[in-house]
């Protein structure tokens, strides 16, 4: 429960930063992301491990569930209020398949990527058993190497599909290593498109609301921190192994040569033909540190204030994030948020049921996470109340405009002590992650009140392709209630104009 | 001054008509006559028995014996005196007679030694007050009856003597349990045991009822219940009753004119203070705790009460112990909660079955009732527990759900024939904060269960408990797996049950811990006998290993070498299982048959690729491992295929067989489907044509069919089957049906 403290709306000036300091202690001790997204179990049978990997909402409200080792599962009652073992209904609909890693309801049917297909799951006789596992795309490598994961499918507005498939790092058991690290398209035909390439572990693919795919991947070599990248035909993501590839026939991009490292990211991207910085970092330890699930908020305000934001999973550190993008000289960037954490295990995947309560789906095998579970399904409601956020951050050309999920105490909003700037940058390079670089403290020179939500900064020192992140720590609501999460973190590729 | 309140102070609303009436004239008191004697002087007691104790046994007899029923404690005595209901008396039609009522309230300690009941019809016999009683008591609602199955008494006998009724009630003389040597002397237990009269007294279902579940009739606890089933307590009640005639449905029928003279008399000798009826009845007040008198010459204390005050049966060490602690209640310090444990634990006599701090424990002559299903854990497969230092080895939340009887609790030493009972919500529950204040933790361990290194360590330490680890499992079971060797107890719940540092200590010493376990001390100078990852030989960290992997052993599988545990797959109707598979590559489809012949397709070069007899796979590597290795058929008998594409389109027969398969050969893979029987069809195209492949066992069970179809051949197609002979594939209609036998 948020306990309203104090209200400073009804306070003299002088009162005023009084009562802030003694918000700033205990509002931000009361608040709790709980009271505003609350998390619920679903309970799983005894004997059945629910590796999830995979969700989708069927028309008729029940939900589907990919789960590791091979199977998937139609569960009933999932979005009861308090699920119980004895009001849940778990029907085995597949089994039988290669660790299948995502999942997709598409007109009438499920699919599932395998380690080397898209399988079409028919159930020809509505008995809720697959009869059919029908193979829709196929012709990507596999060695052998358990890295050799696949993610997807996604299905754009013309109904191809895309997968993005995991690098082979390591020991190969037969050399087939066609299109590793890459983003495939299969046009309904079937025929296979590669899009793009240089991808590490690619767990995350989604759409955002305007239909554009995005895919999130993991810190390791070349990626210095996780990022959130716009996949797009002929663009390179920056993990080097799959650049062999580009000599393959359909490749949509040229080998770009010689790879120079120990650069910052933005050299990088001067100098690498076809690399394109990701439209988010998630700067490392402090918003995750391996992105997966890509959920867009297709809830219309049935999910809260979020409506067309990007909701990323967390693998090791058991969260979500939200992400609020936009379109700078016609190139994705934006800011990425706190949103969740403290759930059970590894976030995988995130589907949306009917109602707009999120399921998350979550297994660790294999990696650590925080949590108490090795893995599990978990679903998140709105309980109706908007948690005062920072929505959205845009970018102009000499600082941010934040825009807040309810009107602001002006006093607080509009004086700079509330907010503090750092920005930084990563090293491009083939050892495992990146510190952050070239930091420095910004100046916000001034904040202008642009309506009851919305505020101007004016940051001195701006840099291109740096992480710019935010603290507004003094910003207060109307009620006096301190931001639920005061960071964000701003992906500034491009200063606007 | 105040005599003249208490002496009026009556329940308040809700009284019958007829309990008004009787308001006036009711007067009680504890005692009159006044006489300067101190209290000290009374008797002369044991010199060798501290104050303090008499004090003890004094305040255990005021709750005993129900006073603060008639006297209102205040707040210092009634943290002191357990309060201890009377039987409630709805539904006693259903276990005794007219007769037997009566005979009873007129002669309490006659026919139940040693009754809590006072005497209290006593000056002259008054047989119209005690049967107006009985009548009002008889007329009092009962149950819908349930008629108890019939009882057998030799059934009866075996658990009258090993469920735990002999640990308060006296075995049967010269009883031998099922084997107990002969040699082995049958002695008489040295603390006096309850007797158990009134059950001879009682009509035989009701008694069986009652047996069923003694606390809705005695909430006090001291009977506790020892769940026994419907069977059971119906072999009990027949074993109990089995020197008296069968006592069946009563056949005096209840005087209605006496049951209001009875209801007045219930009330007037202060009956309804200690007993439930299910109907608001006043109640007598007496003084109150703080202002009795411990001098009166004729109150309930004195040898000689006056009239209508109640006779207890005490003895003068008794009568001067309660004066005693009358004496010292008001100053008394509230008590502890070990005091408290104390008290519950004398009182419910849970001592005569568990041992705390060298106190109570087995009577050694009762020991050989306490027995074990299995021989082989010694003592401690048969003793309960001690309850020495409980608070700190058990969680909150298990010791709550052992005295309520929850969850599974009571069912953790199945080896254990005696049984732990109930004892009552009410009067157990402040037991769990108490154990826990009473054995304070000296030095907490904490382990971090939700770091992200957990999951490692939960991963060691299941290797930790396997048969190349610590081997745990030779005698502990795990989420039902039996142990390999004796049956100590399963470990499922442990983290759940115990206090990490509890178990770290037992880990380290067990012997320290329970003196009578046979787990071994795996751990000397803290280090392990094993090395394991991350830990080393630290025992330490193994320890904390361990307590993770069982924090998460829902979730986990068993440790290595659990005698049953397997993930061979086993069909019971065709299974596909795909899976990196030796001879079949990365893209193996493996079909598995009841019949246990089985095969498998390779999806990337779209043809058969291995079959063979025996076991089909083990799912171990593709369903637990973050590696995945190569899956291999389960059979030395393994048969390769012949590594050619089955169709191809030639010139004529003799061509050569074109190397490519798969993709480059112009095959595209198109998944598999299932008929009604379960049976997988895989489908493919090869130039426009459509194929279905099957390969099922044939009737022989020793080799296996193929079935090919083909649907729109293009000219010139050739089948080569797994002979190697080629032929041309001749089509009726647009379509082809090729069948062939796969045999090695």
């Amino acid at each position: 429960m948020v306990k309203r403290i104090c209200n400073p709306s009804r306070q003299s000036s002088s009162a005023v930063l009084v009562m802030l300091f003694i918000c700033a202690f205990t509002s931000g001790l009361v608040a709790d992301e709980n009271d505003y997204y609350r998390m619920t179990s679903i309970p799983v049978p005894e004997g059945l491990a629910l590796e999830v990997t995979g969700l989708a909402t069927l028309p008729d409200g029940r939900l589907a569930v990919s789960i590791r080792k091979g199977e998937v599962w139609i569960i009933k009652g999932a979005d009861a209020a308090k699920p119980t073992l004895e009001g849940l209904t778990y029907t085995k609909f597949a089994e039988g398949l290669h660790e299948p890693l995502g999942l997709t309801f598409h007109k009438g049917s499920l699919y599932t990527v395998q380690r080397s297909e898209v399988t079409q799951l028919i159930d020809a006789d509505g008995d809720d058993q697959a009869d059919e596992y029908r193979t829709v795309a196929k012709g990507w490598g596999v060695t052998g190497n358990y890295h050799e994961y696949a993610y997807g499918p996604v299905f754009d507005a013309k109904d191809n599909l895309y997968v993005t498939l995991n690098s082979t790092i390591g020991k190969k058991i037969i050399n087939d290593t066609a299109w590793r690290g890459w983003s495939l398209r299969f046009t309904p035909q079937g025929k296979l498109e590669p899009v793009s390439a240089g991808m590490r572990s690619p767990i995350g693919i989604g759409l955002n609301h305007a239909g554009d795919l995005f895919g999130t991947d993991h810190q390791g070599n070349w990626f210095p921190t996780c990022p959130l990248y716009h996949i797009r035909d002929g663009v390179f993501h920056g993990h080097v192994d799959s650049l062999s590839d580009t000599s393959r026939l359909g490749s949509p991009l040229k080998h770009p040569g010689k790879i120079p490292t120990g650069l910052t990211v933005g050299q990088a991207a001067e100098q690498i033909p076809g690399y394109a910085l990701p439209a988010v970092w998630f700067p490392y330890k402090k918003m995750g540190m391996g992105s997966t699930g890509i959920l867009c908020d297709t809830t219309r305000g049935k999910f809260g204030p979020f409506a067309d934001q990007l909701f990323v999973g967390d693998f090791t550190m058991a969260l979500i994030s939200r992400v609020a993008l936009e379109k700078v000289d016609g190139q994705y960037q934006g800011a990425c948020f706190p949103f969740r954490k403290g759930f059970d295990s590894a976030v995988i995947h995130m589907t949306f049921a009917a109602d707009g309560a999120m399921f998350v789906g979550q297994t660790n095998r294999g990696w650590n996470s925080v949590g108490s579970r090795s893995y599990g399904l978990q679903r998140l409601d709105w309980t109706r109340k908007i948690p005062f956020e920072i929505k959205t951050m845009h970018a102009t050309k000499d600082g941010f405009i934040l825009t807040f999920t309810s009107p602001v105490h002006g006093e607080s909003a509009i004086d700079p002590k509330s907010y503090a700037m750092t920005s930084y940058t990563y090293a491009y390079h083939s050892t495992y992650g990146s510190d952050e670089i070239q930091p420095r403290t910004l100046n916000i020179r001034s904040v202008q009140m642009l309506s009851a939500t919305q505020v101007k900064l004016i940051i001195d020192g701006l840099r291109p392709t740096f992480v710019h992140e935010l603290t507004a720590a003094g910003v207060r609501d109307v009620d006096g209630r301190a931001l639920l999460h005061a960071a964000a973190y701003y992906t500034l590729n491009r200063i606007p104009n | 001054m105040k005599r003249a309140r208490n002496a009026h102070q009556l329940g308040q609303g809700g009284a019958s008509a007829a309990a008004e009436m009787m308001m006036c004239i009711i007067v009680l008191s504890c005692g009159q006559a006044a006489h300067a004697q101190s209290p000290d002087s009374a008797v002369t007691r044991d010199a060798n028995i501290e104050r303090g104790e008499h004090v003890e046994r004094g305040e255990h007899l005021l709750g005993h014996l129900n006073c603060t029923a008639c006297h209102e404690p205040g707040n210092a005595a009634r943290a002191r005196i357990i309060f201890n209901e009377g039987p409630r008396l709805t539904g006693i039609a259903d276990r005794m007679t007219l007769d037997e009522i009566e005979s009873f309230i007129k002669h309490p300690a006659k026919v139940k030694p040693a009754t809590r009941m006072p005497h209290v019809l006593r000056d002259k016999i008054d047989h119209e007050t005690a049967r107006s009683i009985a009548h009002f008591l008889a007329s009092l609602p009962v149950k819908e009856k349930i008629a108890a199955p019939k009882g057998d008494i030799e059934r009866g006998r075996s658990l009258y003597h090993f469920v735990g009724c002999v640990a308060c009630h006296a075995p049967e003389k010269g009883h031998r349990p099922a084997g107990v040597d002969e040699a082995i002397e049958l002695t008489a237990p040295s603390t006096p045991s309850e007797p158990i009269k009134l059950a001879q007294h009682y009509q035989r279902d009701g008694l069986a009822a009652f047996l069923r579940d003694p606390l809705s009739i005695r909430p006090s606890g001291r009977m506790p219940d020892m769940k026994l089933s419907s069977q059971e307590a119906a072999d009990v009640a027949a074993y109990l009753q089995r020197n008296v005639p069968l006592k069946v449905t009563e056949d005096k029928k209840v005087d209605v004119s006496l049951v209001t003279v009875g209801l007045a008399a219930f009330i007037k000798h202060g009956c309804a203070n200690c007993h439930e009826t299910g109907q608001e009845m006043p109640k007598l007040t007496a003084r109150s705790i703080a202002a009795l008198r411990t001098d009166e010459s004729r109150g309930c204390l004195s040898a000689s009460p006056a009239a209508g005050l109640p006779m207890f049966t005490l003895s003068d060490a008794d009568r001067d112990a309660m004066r005693l602690a009358l004496a010292d209640i008001k100053s008394a310090a509230p008590l502890s909660a070990s005091q408290r444990v104390d008290r519950a634990l004398t009182s419910l006599n849970c001592l005569a079955c568990h041992d705390r701090d060298g106190k109570g424990g087995v009577d050694p002559a009762l020991a050989i009732y306490f027995q074990s299903t299995t021989d082989a854990l010694g003592d401690e497969g048969r003793i309960p527990p001690p309850l020495t230092n409980v608070g700190a080895k058990l969680t909150e939340t298990w010791l709550r759900m052992i005295l309520l009887g929850e969850g599974g609790s009571g069912e953790m030493r199945p080896h254990l024939r005696t049984r732990m009972p109930l004892f009552g919500k009410a009067n157990v529950e402040h037991l769990v904060k108490d154990f826990a204040a009473a054995d304070p933790v000296d030095a907490a361990v904490k382990i971090d269960v939700t770091s992200g290194l957990s999951h490692h360590r939960g991963f060691i330490g299941r290797s930790l408990m396997g048969n190349e680890g610590l081997n745990c499992i030779t005698c502990h079971g795990l989420k039902g797996e039996k142990a390999l060797g004796p049956p100590a107890m399963d470990l499922t719940r442990t983290t759940e049950r115990l206090q990490p540092q509890w178990f770290k200590q037992m880990m380290l010493n067990p012997q320290a811990m329970r003196t009578r376990t046979i787990m071994p001390a795996f751990f000397a100078d803290g280090k392990s006998p094993i090395t394991a990852m991350i830990s080393g030989r630290d025992a330490d960290k193994q320890i904390e290993q361990m307590w993770i992997y069982l924090k998460e052993i829902d979730q986990s599988p068993l440790p290595p070498g659990m005698a049953t545990q397997s993930f061979v797959l086993k069909p019971d109707k065709p299974m596909v299982f795909r899976t990196f598979l030796e001879g079949a590559g990365t893209q193996a489809i493996a079909v598995g048959f009841p019949q246990r012949i089985h095969a498998a397709f390779d999806a990337r070069e779209v043809r058969w690729a291995v079959a063979w007899r025996g076991d089909f796979l083990d799912a171990e590597a593709t369903w637990i491992d973050r590696y995945t290795p190569l899956t291999k058929p389960l059979s030395t008998d393994v048969h390769k295929m012949p590594a050619y594409a089955p169709l191809a389109i030639l010139k004529s027969a003799t061509d050569a067989w074109p190397k490519a398969v798969g993709k480059e050969a112009g095959y595209n893979f198109g998944g598999y489907q299932f008929d009604k029987s379960r049976m997988p069809t895989l489908r493919y195209t090869y130039h426009g044509a459509k194929v279905s492949d099957r390969l099922e066992p044939a009737p022989d069970g020793k080799s296996l069919r193929r079935t090919l179809v083909i649907e729109n051949p293009p000219s010139g197609l050739y089948f080569r089957g797994m002979s190697g002979k080629v032929t041309p594939v001749l089509s009726r209609d647009g379509k082809a049906t090729i069948e062939e036998v796969v045999q090695w």
